[in-house]
């Protein structure tokens, strides 16, 4: 089947596999990196970091703030944090009531923003 | 041939005298029903339930009873009267789909009352079918969905967006034992050691967490492996290993997760492969 992509996180599955088990998707978290912007510490996601933006480096023991661009391959970045996103997508099945023969009646658990066929590669 | 007994001239003590001689023991009023339920994971699946039922008046009549499944893990039911008398025996498949073992639970019991809402009178038989492998009563057992072995799957997961790690989450109604799992890291350009590790979390809190052993550079392309039982393995070429202890029995909704320190925006993970031996788990 075609693959589609989530339209909350940009993830691309097949929802239903040769196996014919459907696949149910679920959006992974999103990483924040601590960083100081205009003064002040705050988390931002990884896709928003600016150039001016300072990071919290682990750099021979010590914590030190560079920019991105002054970042070097031994550095370790201090203070990433995976959270969910606000706007998760969960096809998982949760149970909204029963219909009249006793049988569950489902509904996915988020619907995030949708899905659309993923773009040919 | 001994013709069949004319079992409604009898009195009611003698009729009772009957049904506890009868091969199933199970005598219904017409009150009771047959309660089939089935959980299922396959597309296309029904359960096929057959039998013969003993009627008062002594015909053996046979009946064939379809439930339709649905595939996402939760439960389907039907209840079908056979009237009264004894019910000799059935036979439960999942029809003509195939399926393989562990992806489809069938139960069957006597219910007093409207579906969904009944009383549960008896538990005839009950655990995993195929086309060829069937559950019966009398003779068959009343097993868990957890009991012996799984369904063995491989799951291709979602190939995440770039600068995003990957995630699967244990669907609904299923609990996984975590067999073995492969997943690629291509980093960008950008100067940077990442380090890829991996784990599982409930939703809340981790409960395990693996480093990989070793960092991964720039413009590089490593598959991190992880197998059940094995500790870290050092990378060699570009196939290192995560560490992953034995029987690690996650349920539904836990995930198995990277977290990669030091991630880059243009840094893609493929899709996650998966290999589970899977459990129906309802509540």
């Amino acid at each position: 089947m075609a693959l589609m992509r989530c339209k909350s996180c940009g993830g691309e599955y097949d929802p239903l596999p040769t196996d014919g088990v459907p696949y149910f998707h679920a959006c992974p978290p999103i990483t924040t990196v601590h960083v100081e912007r205009a003064g002040n510490p705050i988390d931002v996601p990884l896709a928003d970091v600016r150039a001016t933006d300072l990071l919290f480096v682990e750099r021979a023991g010590a914590i030190v703030r560079v920019l991105p661009a002054a970042f070097v391959e031994t550095d370790r970045r201090s203070g990433d944090q995976q959270i969910q996103r606000a706007d998760k997508r969960d096809e998982n099945v949760k149970v909204t009531g029963y219909d009249k023969t006793g049988n569950p009646i489902v509904a996915p658990k988020s619907e995030g923003k949708g899905t659309e066929p993923a773009p040919p590669k | 041939m001994f013709p069949p007994p004319d079992l409604a001239a009898l009195s009611p003590a003698a009729r009772a005298a009957v049904a506890l001689q009868s091969p199933g023991s199970f005598y219904m009023t017409g009150e009771d029903v047959l309660q089939i339920s089935g959980w299922n994971i396959t597309t296309g699946v029904r359960l096929t339930v057959s039998g013969r039922f003993l009627t008062l008046e002594g015909r053996i009549q046979s009946f064939v009873h379809d439930v339709a499944l649905t595939t996402d893990r939760v439960i389907a039911s039907l209840v079908r009267s056979l009237g009264d008398g004894w019910l000799l025996n059935l036979t439960v498949t999942s029809g003509a789909t195939s399926s393989p073992y562990g992806a489809t639970f069938a139960r069957v019991q006597v219910v007093r009352g409207l579906a969904g809402s009944g009383i549960v009178l008896g538990t005839l038989c009950a655990g995993y079918v195929t086309s060829a492998q069937p559950i019966a009563f009398p003779g068959g057992r009343v097993r868990s969905m957890i009991e012996g072995r799984g369904n063995i799957r491989s799951i291709t997961g979602t190939n995440p967006a770039a600068g995003v790690d990957w995630a699967e989450t244990v669907p609904t109604g299923v609990r996984w034992r975590l067999l073995a799992l492969t997943a690629t890291l291509a980093t960008d350009a950008t100067a940077a050691n990442r380090q890829a590790r991996f784990g599982f979390t409930d939703g809340a809190a981790n409960l395990y967490r693996s480093d990989a052993p070793n960092n991964q550079t720039a413009s590089t392309s490593v598959v991190y492996n992880a197998g059940h039982g094995t500790a870290r393995i050092a990378m060699v070429s570009d196939q290192p290993g995560w560490g992953l202890p034995t029987e690690m029995f996650l349920l539904a909704g836990y995930t198995i997760f990277s977290a990669t320190g030091s991630i880059q925006a243009g840094d893609n993970w493929g899709a996650p492969q998966l290999l589970v031996e899977e459990f129906l788990d309802a509540n």
